[in-house]
């Protein structure tokens, strides 16, 4: 008996402990659709100086990201809007850890309407109405009389939970919101719809006009910048983020050390996007 | 699978778009150039198309399909499990089996969710679950559940696709069976503060499981359970829950026959003859867990965590004996039972039971873990050794320890336990020939 159950665990420890051990040399990258660009940037700048490390990124969404990182299937999740505490109690469960969250780089949610768009302002409040669908003529909110065609992103983008939360404050999305697969998407139909309005990541912001933001209907209307995103006043700005199931370790510790390092940092401002 | 979908009506709608026109330049060939306008009308068609795919896409991107399948080998020690203590009845020593085949519909609507929840094997096709959530607050701070669901406890909710165990420990399977049961939960999940994140759950069920025949009657089951974590910070590499539960119900014995156990024995009890409902088969029991996350070791996580639960439940009882007969008074000297002579054909026995379970568990990386559970479970605390005379008053402990390695979707679990039993007058010595070893084979989509 004692010798069939000695037998059974080294079995057991042997078999586990080879597959454990095994080198790794290939690191996947998965999430966020907002990021899919500067976290291309950085695995291919960061390959470029360590041919040693393969690095695959895909994007999906944030919520596709953190469920991939949740079973298994990525080492790194890129995510525009932080882990649930459901998803970190998941994580905990299965690995023992809440995850390890690393802010990566700023980001201004930014309103993208057409360059003809005689509206350069908007508030909080009324692209809250704007996306509920009480707001469905731009006269409303001082431009042409025209239908207001909205475009947004599917809820598994993180840009779509955060937005969600600080713009509609958590309420739902109208039903004439017409989803769109990721923020170049949005962009492409903003920039061919003269009464189009979309949001996503200042990085894309290409062929469209920004609009500013301000707090309160009255208030100074405020640009995405460095600064006012660096000093808080720009209305919706976020961090991005990178989750790891546990402290990182080998190559994955020197690649996310990497990112957050000036050299990395260097990479988010050439994409587009705010460094730390 | 929405993005699948999209990206084959995306292709689809480019190859047309391409052979439109491309078909165009051919007929532009021959007698007449096809005009800008022509080729714009092509495209405003093509567009109205998406647009009517998208809409049906988006209809589709709210129903989500996810489950997982679970194949594998069972091997016992003997033909017979001793005190039906084998997951299956039929005496084999071993066996292929689908142990788990779910499927799981889940579709999401605003502030609302869906779920139809079957799980199909070799035995047939049960409804695992089929409920209603209502999100009442953002970020599920406040839910309302209603259907057939899991019942608040922490080995039940974890998935059977994610437990370490091949199976969950006895005293879980006892005071929980079938984990799901049918009633109305209210989920309140308050955020307050980054790392204290308390969660009450109340809910009321009807009490014989999910799959039993439903209970009806006046008397629903209560359960309440209190998780929080300590305050430690997000950042700590130690994290730690502790909770509580309590679970208050019972079901009316309409038969004649109600045994519990006085004095180490099993004595027929009921009260009076004057109604329908001879007496409540009370289903109490209180319970307390933790567990315990350190992020320590450079190889990977490592999880210990366990739960007591001490109760009573009702079950089929064993016919009464003769020394069930006479007038057993309470600890104040008044008849606070009547006893009866004749015991009915189906009595209804209470016992008093207790039960824990405790695990450890070492993850290697995200691709592999090895695990080590004990779990013991006393199906009648009032009664040990010689007093112990059936199956159900016997007290078990399961000694289980194996390993998992993950490769994408699948997982290969290699599995053994070890069940001890308490010296019996029933047969029981201190090790049976009963232990099982299980490899099973996981795929989760």
């Amino acid at each position: 008996m004692r010798k069939k159950l000695t037998f059974l665990l080294t079995l057991i420890t042997a078999c586990i402990g080879l597959y454990a051990f095994m080198p790794v040399d290939v690191i996947t990258v998965k999430g966020s659709d907002t990021m899919v660009i500067l976290a291309q940037k950085w695995a291919e700048t960061y390959q470029s100086k360590n041919s040693g490390v393969s690095i695959r990124v895909t994007g999906g969404g944030s919520g596709t990201g953190i469920s991939a990182l949740i079973n298994g299937t990525t080492d790194i999740c890129n995510s525009s809007r932080p882990m649930t505490k459901t998803e970190k109690q998941q994580l905990k469960n299965r690995y023992g850890s809440p995850g390890v969250e690393v802010r990566v780089a700023k980001d201004g949610i930014t309103i993208y309407v057409h360059p003809s768009n005689g509206v350069s302002k908007l508030s909080i409040g009324q692209l809250k109405g704007i996306y509920m669908g009480t707001i469905t003529n731009w006269s409303q909110v001082g431009g042409k009389n025209a239908r207001i065609i909205v475009y947004g992103r599917e809820n598994s983008s993180g840009t779509y939970a955060f937005f969600k939360e600080h713009v509609l404050g958590g309420y739902d999305f109208g039903g004439s919101v017409q989803t769109l697969p990721g923020t170049a998407a949005v962009v492409n139909a903003v920039a061919k719809d003269p009464n189009g309005i979309g949001y996503g990541g200042f990085g894309y912001a290409k062929g469209i006009k920004v609009c500013q933001v301000s707090t309160t209907d009255g208030g100074a209307g405020i640009m995405p910048s460095d600064q006012t995103i660096n000093n808080g006043s720009y209305p919706i700005s976020r961090y991005l983020y990178i989750y790891l199931k546990n402290r990182p370790t080998g190559a994955l510790k020197s690649y996310v050390d990497w990112i957050i390092s000036a050299e990395g940092q260097s990479v988010v401002k050439k994409t587009g996007y705010f460094p730390l | 699978m929405g993005t699948l979908i999209r990206k084959f009506l995306v292709l689809s709608a480019l190859a047309g778009l391409s052979i439109g026109i491309a078909h165009a330049q051919q007929e532009g060939d021959g007698t007449e150039p096809t005009s800008p306008e022509e080729v714009q009308g092509d495209v405003e068609t093509i567009k109205e198309r998406m647009d009517l795919a998208e809409g049906t896409l988006e209809k589709l991107t709210q129903l989500k399909i996810s489950g997982y399948i679970q194949a594998e080998w069972q091997h016992f020690d003997q033909t017979t499990s001793p005190q039906g203590r084998a997951l299956f009845s039929d005496p084999r020593r071993n066996a292929f089996l689908i142990r788990r085949g779910r499927i799981k519909f889940q579709h999401r609507s605003s502030w609302l969710t869906a779920v139809l929840y079957p799980d199909i094997s070799e035995r047939g096709v049960v409804l695992k679950e089929a409920y209603v959530d209502f999100g009442l607050l953002p970020d599920n701070e406040l839910n309302i559940t209603v259907g057939s669901f899991n019942r608040p406890n922490y080995e039940v909710e974890i998935s059977s696709s994610n437990r370490e165990s091949t199976e969950r420990a006895q005293v879980t399977r006892a005071f929980y069976p079938d984990e799901r049961d049918l009633g109305l939960m209210a989920t309140y999940y308050p955020t307050i503060a980054e790392s204290f994140t308390p969660k009450l759950q109340v809910g009321l069920f009807n009490g014989g499981g999910a799959t039993a025949a439903s209970e009806v009657d006046p008397y629903k089951d209560i359960i309440a359970r209190l998780t929080f974590p300590l305050p430690l910070g997000a950042e700590s590499p130690v994290q730690i829950d502790l909770g509580a539960s309590l679970y208050h119900g019972g079901i009316p014995v309409a038969t004649d026959s109600l045994l519990e156990t006085v004095d180490g024995k099993t004595k027929l009890v009921f009260n009076d003859a004057t109604g329908d409902l001879r007496g409540l088969g009370n289903r109490k029991n209180f319970n307390v867990e933790g567990q315990i996350f350190l992020d320590l070791l450079p190889i990977g996580g490592t999880i210990i965590k366990g739960e007591v639960m001490t109760g009573s439940r009702p079950t089929a009882g064993t016919a009464a004996t003769s020394a069930s007969v006479g007038i057993t008074k309470g600890s104040d000297g008044k008849d606070s039972i009547r006893i009866v002579p004749g015991a009915a054909a189906k009595p209804v026995q209470v016992r008093n039971q207790m039960g824990y379970y405790g695990y450890f568990i070492q993850n290697f990386g995200s691709s592999a873990q090895l695990a080590l559970k004990y779990d013991y479970f006393d199906r009648n605390t009032d009664m040990e050794g010689a007093q112990v005379t059936s199956s159900g008053d016997v007290a078990v402990g399961v000694l289980g320890f194996g390993g998992s390695v993950f490769v994408g979707n699948a997982r290969i679990t290699l599995w053994h336990e070890i069940p001890t039993t308490e010296q019996d007058s029933f047969g029981g010595a201190e090790d049976l020939k009963d232990n099982k070893t299980t490899v099973r084979f996981q795929y989760k989509f």
